[in-house]
């Protein structure tokens, strides 16, 4: 199917004769396709693509209160992150919280996605339920989760106490040795049914015959789990993890709702640290920045990502 | 095939025309301005989502307004400067809305706001308006008022009565006073006072430092937060948390926490306003006493007084219907209407202020008596960032002993001079 009014080439007649002559039957570009995807081109362009390159600008430029550009500045607002005290912290913050969060979600969800995929009474049930963490909006987790820490009148303090494993209570949100702690805890608490599903999908896709011909070839249940089930499920937990490790490390929601970066910024993360200064400190220059360093830092996993995704499509 | 491609093609590219001309139309022209027909877009935030007082009054206004209409958009004051950021960045937001006299000096710098003065100047209500509000809504060097004051508040000490007899202690009168109760509590296992490090909590520790005598700057506009007596001041309220007069949370509690505490008595004092009067009120009966902030030198007694309010952006294209708008709220019967609804504060009308229930209900009085001498946020190129960002994490350092009293106050004071 071609489409004769919207090819752009040179006109036969317009080439030299040798060149002509020696050109392969004339290929007429097809810019139908073009056409249908034009509308989430568009979308693409304006919702993606522009804030991005504006943010890179940005980043490059001195900004006023309300997001104008002052003046081009260079790489000052990445030098003034070097200088940053609080630079490191927050990466330091964004590794223990991005690696915390998603290396608990990895081990407990693994283990439940074995858990859910035994035989048991009201298994459908228990798959379902286990799916309402995940399914609950951020900010009503961090709300449901800031009342039952309430270090005065909270559940947990009050059952803990109450049971004398504390002697009073414990403010895990509000001091710097626990917040990241519970951050972590809280946002695995919430990511494992994601785990769960994804590798518990796997686990019911590995061929029962092959699993039969390794226990046929001697196979004890760890050969079988080692040399079947393993380099089944593989592929999907890379794919998961590698997702779940971009998505965390831009996830700002629940330490911004529960703890608002502190205290004492101890669970400033990098993109909330830009989030801060761009929108509470009015410095959208210097926000833009330090997202661009994220945004790098990102890109490994991003291109992780594609290659995983790009080897399991051939 | 090539007339099935073209038939195709059709329609995608007449569905393109008609989504461009849909994007012209929603970023072209707009309503005509300021005739009857006008519709101006009014921002604000509620203190009380559920108070149905903003509403009432923008009905009441469009009813009798033959220029046109006012249209509300309600914004969570956690998300209201963001929005506001945003919206006006990018060319759009709204015509007027309320505003907080801490955002004045950077939206004023950014020449976002319309100037007010020559209104003013013509407007018939004005001398009802109590003066020094009127002029807080100027910033330093520039003589335009940019802020129309609405609502505005001063800080007093709420205490619990039966709490302090029931440790024998008097209502402190001095700063010397709070500081000996909340040691003579701590000792008995009764937490004192939440320091409120959390967001919001600047106010509270501006009221504090301000009875306590510190500054925040000098005649010449130069910051003296972190001088000796700033210092002092600061590390007594940091010496609250050490000495175990807080309870659990506190450094990093927000208001609903601190209140929460004060009303369930796990807390005998509590910092605020008289916006919070009637809720403490129904929730401790007669065992709640309103005094003013215990000051340092009881002879120069300060608080912290803050101010709503209403701007009008220079953008808008209806300037006069945003002007009458912001007048019309500053009238006898809005300003008692809004000023006695749940979400109200201290009115800035003299004829409200002098009226009941103003005048004859005790906590008010205080809060109307602070006023005189009550004293505002420096309106400093970094005033609105050290109240939104840098404060928070700031205090929490000094209370984890992360950072001294002195090195906490410098930080401050550095950032609220624009350095």
């Amino acid at each position: 199917m071609t489409a004769g009014p919207l090819t752009a080439l040179p006109r036969r007649e317009q080439l030299p004769a040798g060149r002509a002559a020696r050109r392969a039957p004339r290929r007429r570009v097809n810019l139908m396709p073009l056409v249908y995807l034009a509308p989430s081109l568009a979308l693409f362009a304006a919702f993606i693509v522009f804030p991005f390159l504006r943010a890179i600008w940005f980043s490059f430029n001195e900004t006023s209160f309300l997001g104008g550009i002052i003046g081009f500045t260079g790489i000052e607002n990445y030098q003034a992150i070097l200088s940053d005290p609080h630079f490191v912290n927050a990466l330091r913050n964004s590794a223990a919280w991005t690696f915390g969060a998603v290396g608990l979600q990895l081990v407990l969800g693994t283990a439940g996605a074995f858990l859910l995929n035994q035989r048991f009474a009201l298994r459908g049930l228990a798959r379902g339920l286990a799916m309402v963490p995940w399914a609950t909006p951020s900010v009503l987790v961090a709300l449901i989760w800031l009342w039952m820490l309430d270090p005065n009148r909270g559940i947990v303090n009050g059952v803990l106490v109450g049971l004398g494993i504390l002697d009073k209570p414990v403010a895990f949100l509000s001091t710097s040795e626990t917040a990241m702690p519970t951050l972590i805890a809280i946002d695995a608490w919430q990511g494992i049914p994601f785990f769960a599903v994804m590798i518990l999908a796997a686990l019911q896709s590995v061929p029962q015959e092959l699993k039969d011909s390794a226990r046929t070839d001697g196979c004890g249940p760890m050969g079988v789990f080692r040399n079947v089930v393993v380099p089944h499920i593989l592929p999907t937990v890379l794919i998961t993890l590698v997702l779940r490790l971009i998505w965390t490390a831009n996830y700002i929601d629940l330490a911004y709702v529960l703890t608002g970066g502190g205290p004492a910024r101890a669970t400033t993360t990098l993109p909330l640290l830009s989030y801060l200064t761009a929108y509470k400190g009015g410095d959208f220059g210097q926000g833009a920045a330090y997202a661009m360093v994220q945004a790098a830092i990102l890109s490994v996993l991003v291109v992780m990502y594609i290659r995983l995704t790009r080897d399991r499509s051939a | 095939m090539r007339q099935r491609s073209r038939m195709r093609f059709a329609p995608v590219a007449a569905g393109l025309v008609a989504g461009a001309l849909l994007l012209s139309a929603c970023g072209g022209g707009s309503a005509a301005a300021d005739d009857g027909d006008a519709t101006l877009t009014y921002w604000l935030w509620q203190d009380d989502s559920t108070d149905p007082t903003w509403t009432n009054l923008v009905a009441e206004f469009n009813e009798q307004s033959t220029n046109g209409t006012v249209e509300v958009q309600v914004i969570p004051l956690a998300q209201y400067e963001d929005k506001l950021l945003n919206a006006l960045s990018s060319g759009g937001g709204p015509d007027a809305a309320r505003f907080k006299d801490v955002w004045l000096g950077e939206f004023v710098q950014a020449k976002a706001l319309a100037p007010l003065s020559e209104r003013i100047a013509g407007w018939e209500g004005k001398d009802d308006v109590v003066p020094a509000l009127l002029d807080a809504g100027k910033v330093p060097g520039d003589d335009e008022t940019y802020l129309m004051p609405h609502q505005y508040t001063t800080l007093y000490m709420y205490y619990n009565k039966a709490i302090f007899a029931a440790h024998g202690l008097e209502a402190p009168s001095t700063h010397e006073d709070v500081m000996a109760a909340a040691q003579t509590l701590a000792d008995a296992g009764q937490f004192a006072i939440d320091i409120r490090g959390g967001v919001g909590g600047q106010d509270q520790w501006a009221a504090w430092m301000y009875s306590a005598g510190a500054t925040f700057v000098d005649d010449d506009g130069n910051v003296t937060l972190a001088d000796e007596v700033g210092v002092e001041a600061n590390q007594d309220y940091l010496d609250l948390h050490a000495m175990g007069a807080t309870p659990p949370g506190s450094i990093t509690a927000d208001f609903a926490a601190v209140r929460g505490n004060f009303l369930n008595k796990t807390t005998a004092m509590m910092i605020h306003h008289a916006g919070s009067l009637a809720a403490v009120r129904e929730g401790l009966g007669d065992d709640v006493g309103v005094i003013p902030m215990p000051s340092a030198d009881p002879a120069k007694p300060t608080t912290l007084g803050s101010m709503s309010g209403n701007v009008v952006f220079g953008t808008s294209d209806k300037q006069d219907l945003a002007w009458e708008w912001v007048s019309w709220l500053l009238t006898h019967d809005p300003m008692l209407t809004m000023s006695t609804s749940p979400q109200g504060q201290l009115p800035v009308l003299t004829s409200v202020a002098q009226g009941s229930p103003f005048s004859d209900d005790e906590g008010l009085q205080v809060a109307l008596d602070a006023q005189a001498t009550a004293q505002t946020w420096p309106l400093l190129p970094g005033t609105s960032t050290v109240v939104n960002k840098d404060w928070v994490p700031t205090l929490q350092s000094a209370f984890e002993g992360k950072v001294t009293s002195a090195q906490a106050l410098e930080e401050l004071s550095t950032v609220l001079a624009g350095k």
